[in-house]
């Protein structure tokens, strides 16, 4: 009697706690990433609009403005998207479009106004300072999660926001400007709150901390404020995004070289 | 009873109370020993006022505040283009990215080339990444690195047979051993590549280098030329002074206010650098010279009486000069807080407060002991005794007419010679061949580039720097600079965009070219600001509010002059070429340039306080305003004729010599003070001009002998540093206080006559 209450307790709790005993770090990481993106797309398409405030050091500041569109692909492999900027003036209309795979590098093309010609960009750079900004294009956007291992690290309170955040530290499968991201996604909603970015020799680099989530559509949850911080130069960019605008109904066609020229 | 012979009665008197403060003064001293540090940042000697330093800290702020190591690489003879070394190098390039603190490397192979390909601009790095070298990429980069005015003569000598590879790290605040772990990774990696590449060579230079340089000698210099010092002190002292005793208790002395000194760096939380840390061989030489004003006047009376009332009796007729001598020469050296660096007014603080303490260490020490040799024991001797002295003052009396033509004519050369001084200072080649550090820089600015440069920050006055006016101003100015003797490479962004315009149109070299309106070249920049890979961005060139942009011209420069004579005559060119585009040279090599003229200048003014007060206590303690007035002769005189000298066969000072004067002063103004006291008392009691100067120089004619020879050694020594400062310091000194001895001996007792035959 003793002995089977004891059994049967061990098995409710062996039963109970299997998924997780069967789950490894590499497994758990990559589930709570996944979760993290789904959340996230199925969008069909979105624009909104960003702004940029580079701090220096010291202080002084400077703002880039930009109107952001992405579209998913009909076969959910990747999107488009294209910014065009608006600030600061002379490089008003110029227009960055990416079309992102799931399997392969991006391609990049920048419509250029002034000279009325586009130029695609070769793949080799792409990771450096986005407008002068702290953020890498890459930065901004959400990353693929199959192109990075993903290694569960711990549950721990949020560091910018009330609840648990698991800990996850992903590492790019590619050559990657970054030795290792660890990232902060909540339990209660699976939204990124924190990314710590390391530089190739393992060194923290920066930091970006997401906030103001807001659901869109009933559906999507969107940030209405990235902040990146360099801890090398002291420098900060703020990127506040606002007008949020979800299945507006663009072709993916649109979004296309030749197409960029007649884009305002 | 004088005031004198009430305190020498109360110092005796409460002799043992002394002693003890005095100990527990010295222990509180030194109790400030384990705070010292060595400074290792080039920037401590630029003052937080200084316009250069100033104009350098706005350059870091727009831009980046980041320091440069350059590793120069030499491949062995005729491989420079072969497959291996170019591997190799890309290797080194990978590495270098794993320094601490890393913001970007520059090499040849991680250069940004861009070039059309039909409707593609490529922007790669020149040599791919990932794949191993083929001869094919050997051979291309082969063809367009050398031809590269973006590389050359920066990351490729100009002769192709030496790379470099730029390594900018940004040293954070409050990690004091930032600077150590960047050179240690980089000592490291060099061992490494050394071992894997047999037969490179590799050499390396710069601030963070530098800087630990910077420390490293000061602490050579702490740890051996303050010893070595200490050592001929104390065996000068012995030759002169036959009295073990008096030996002893001035050695002790003389350590123990040497100590004191560095201990007070320590409480007042100075680093020292290489400019401070010898300063304490000052206090050491300047207190033994207290020490033997006071035996050798004891030696004197002990040829009639015994130990304790002639040690009362040369106390206290030594009271008063020596305390005056010691406060002036305090003031001289308080004198050096006018000066711009700071490690010129550390210098100047630490050695006045050694300098006090000694004072006080002589009077109370040395008495006690001197006081308790045996009663009627024989006098101890000295090298130098009284007819020796008697016979050098009938000598000079019979020949004064001579000195008072020998020195006018002395100083008229001296002028001509200080005309001829050059002001020469570079952190770089402040260090001797000694370092390695130095040797390792003169061989990267032989082989690869040159290693000063010019930083000319641009602000557009509205709009941003992408207005076409604004670009073709500063692409002429570019081109210009380009031309200018010294100049080895110049970097613009002006260079890029006319590249990116050039590509735009399919590499036609007719587009090569500033574009027509600003925001084509916003754009052209933008595109190729998307292209690069991180760390190779382009706000080391363009400020993030598009204000303003730099040029940077890299110089190869043998004195500093090279340096100030472009920056006029860049600043020259500007107002008369491009007056809507103008912008002054800044950067450290035109700060270190110019610093000796901003010191100098300073120093002026706390000359002429420091003579002011000094003489004021002159006339005071002499109660005689000529006499006061006439004292100024020998010791002006000294510093005028060493500079002279100076100009005429080592003819660059640097900026040690800004404070040497003001210095001095305070210090060859003791012997003055010690022979006019002595000969104003003697013509006081009545005494014939030329009895009382024989007597004086029997009295204390000695004394500043050995004084002076004291000095001329402890700076000498100085001199032996290996840093140029105190190279500089050290030898004007040891100059000018042997003149002012030749002065003190020889034209002071001829002008003291001729103005007592005309008064």
């Amino acid at each position: 009697m003793r002995f089977s209450g004891l059994l049967s307790a061990a098995l409710a709790a062996l039963l109970f706690v299997s998924p997780a005993l069967a789950e490894t770090a590499e497994e758990k990481g990559y589930r709570i990433s996944r979760q993290s993106a789904d959340t996230e797309t199925g969008f069909r398409d979105m624009s909104v609009e960003g702004e940029m405030i580079l701090y220096s050091a010291r202080g002084s500041t400077s703002t880039r403005r930009f109107t952001s569109r992405t579209v998913e692909n009909d076969d959910n492999q990747g999107s488009r998207s294209l910014l065009i900027f608006d600030w600061p003036g002379d490089i008003r209309n110029t227009a960055l479009l990416t079309h992102s795979f799931d399997s392969a590098r991006d391609d990049q093309w920048l419509y250029l106004p002034a000279v009325r010609k586009v130029r695609r960009i070769s793949s080799s750079g792409r990771s450096g300072a986005f407008v002068g900004s702290e953020f890498a294009y890459e930065d901004m956007l959400d990353q693929n999660v199959d192109e990075f291992t993903h290694v569960w690290q711990r549950t721990e309170p949020c560091p910018n926001a009330p609840g648990a955040c698991d800990v996850i530290d992903r590492q790019s499968k590619n050559s990657s400007s970054y030795s290792l991201q660890r990232v902060w996604i909540d339990q209660t909603d699976n939204r990124t709150r924190v990314i710590q970015y390391f530089d190739r020799r393992g060194a923290h680099l920066k930091t970006l901390t997401i906030s103001d989530y807001q659901k869109y559509n009933d559906a999507y949850w969107r940030p209405a404020l990235m902040d990146m911080t360099n801890h090398l130069t002291g420098k900060r960019t703020e990127l506040k995004w606002s007008n949020y605008r979800f299945d507006t109904g663009v072709n993916p066609t649109e979004f296309t070289p030749n197409a960029l020229r007649n884009i305002r | 009873m004088s005031a004198a012979d009430r305190i020498t009665a109360w110092i005796f008197a409460s002799q043992k109370g002394l002693l003890v403060t005095i100990l527990l003064l010295f222990l509180a001293l030194i109790a400030g020993l384990p705070h010292l540090r060595f400074g290792d940042d080039n920037r401590n000697f630029l003052g937080a006022g200084n316009a250069d330093y100033l104009q350098i800290q706005k350059i870091e702020d727009a831009y980046a505040q980041s320091t440069t190591t350059m590793i120069m690489v030499i491949p062995p003879e005729g491989t420079a283009f072969e497959p291996a070394t170019l591997d190799a190098l890309r290797r080194m390039t990978t590495d270098s990215w794993q320094t601490p603190y890393v913001l970007r490397v520059d090499s040849a192979v991680n250069y940004s080339h861009s070039y059309a390909e039909g409707e593609d601009i490529i922007v790669e790095p020149l040599l791919e990444e990932d794949v191993d070298v083929t001869p094919e990429m050997a051979a291309r980069f082969a063809d367009i690195a050398p031809g590269s005015d973006e590389l050359v003569n920066r990351l490729i000598a100009a002769d192709g047979r030496a790379y470099g590879i730029s390594i900018d790290v940004v040293l954070p605040d409050g990690v004091p051993e930032a600077r150590r772990d960047v050179a240690d990774f980089l000592a490291g990696q060099r061992a490494e590549w050394a071992a894997d590449y047999p037969g490179f060579e590799f050499r390396s230079t710069g601030s963070v280098l530098g800087g630990l340089t910077l420390a490293q000698a000061a602490r050579d210099d702490a740890i051996t030329l303050v010893p070595l010092a200490f050592v001929a002190a104390i065996a000068l002292l012995a030759l002169f002074i036959r009295s073990a005793r008096a030996v002893i208790a001035s050695t002790l002395i003389v350590g123990a206010a040497t100590l004191a000194t560095f201990g007070v760096a320590g409480w007042l939380g100075i680093q020292l650098t290489a400019g401070t840390a010898i300063s304490p061989l000052a206090v050491m030489v300047l207190t033994s010279a207290s020490c033997v004003h006071m035996t050798l006047a004891w030696i004197r009376e002990r040829e009639t009486d015994d130990p304790h009332p002639a040690t009362l009796r040369a106390l206290s007729t030594n009271l008063a000069p020596i305390t005056v001598a010691t406060v002036t020469t305090a003031i001289g050296f308080l004198g050096l807080n006018f000066a711009d660096s700071p490690p010129l007014r550390e210098m100047g603080d630490i050695v006045a407060i050694g300098l006090i303490f000694g004072l006080a260490a002589v009077f109370v020490v040395l008495p006690f002991t001197l006081a308790r040799a045996a009663p009627g024991s024989p006098a101890p001797k000295t090298l130098l005794n009284h007819a020796m002295m008697e016979g050098l003052a009938h000598r000079v009396l019979a020949t004064r007419m001579v000195w008072l033509i020998v020195f006018p004519a002395v100083i008229a050369v001296s002028i001509l010679g200080i005309t001829r001084i050059g002001f020469d200072d570079n952190m770089l080649r402040y260090f001797d061949d000694r370092y390695e550090f130095r040797r390792d820089t003169d061989a990267v600015q032989e082989r690869l580039t040159g290693l000063d440069s010019l930083t000319f920050s641009f602000e557009v006055p509205d709009g941003s720097v992408f207005e076409p006016g604004f670009l073709r101003d500063i692409d002429r100015f570019t081109l210009w600079l380009k031309e200018q003797e010294h100049v080895v490479s110049v970097s613009s962004i002006t260079d890029i965009i006319k590249r990116m315009n050039k590509s735009m149109s399919a590499d036609d070299p007719a587009e090569n070219r500033i574009a027509n309106s600003r925001e084509a070249n916003a754009q052209l920049m933008m595109f190729y600001e998307l292209s690069l890979p991180i760390g190779l961005d382009l706000n080391t060139q363009i400020d993030v509010s598009r204000l303003q942009t730099r040029v940077t011209a890299f110089i190869r420069s043998e004195h500093s002059e090279n340096l100030r004579t472009l920056a006029r005559e860049a600043e020259v060119w500007m107002a008369q070429n491009t007056p809507d585009t103008e912008a002054i040279a800044g950067g450290y090599s035109i700060a270190f340039a110019r610093i000796t003229e901003r010191n100098n200048r300073q120093m002026l003014v706390g000359l002429g306080v420091v003579l002011a007060l000094v003489s004021l206590i002159l006339m005071l303690t002499l109660r005689d305003v000529k006499m006061g007035a006439i004292s100024l002769v020998p010791n002006l005189v000294p510093a005028l004729m060493a500079f002279g000298i100076w100009g005429i066969t080592f003819q660059d000072v640097n900026l040690g010599s800004t404070v040497v004067t003001t210095m001095t002063f305070g210090i060859v103004v003791d012997d003055t003070v010690h022979f006019l006291m002595h000969y104003l008392a003697r013509r006081k009691r009545g005494e014939p001009p030329q009895e009382a100067m024989a007597h004086t120089f029997s009295v204390v004619g000695a004394a500043i002998i050995i004084t002076s020879i004291a000095l001329i050694v402890g700076f000498a020594i100085m001199a032996l540093s290996g840093f140029a400062i105190n190279q500089h310091i050290g030898a004007l000194t040891a100059i000018v206080i042997g003149f002012a001895l030749l002065a003190d001996l020889l034209l002071l007792p001829a002008v003291l006559l001729r103005f007592e035959r005309t008064s």
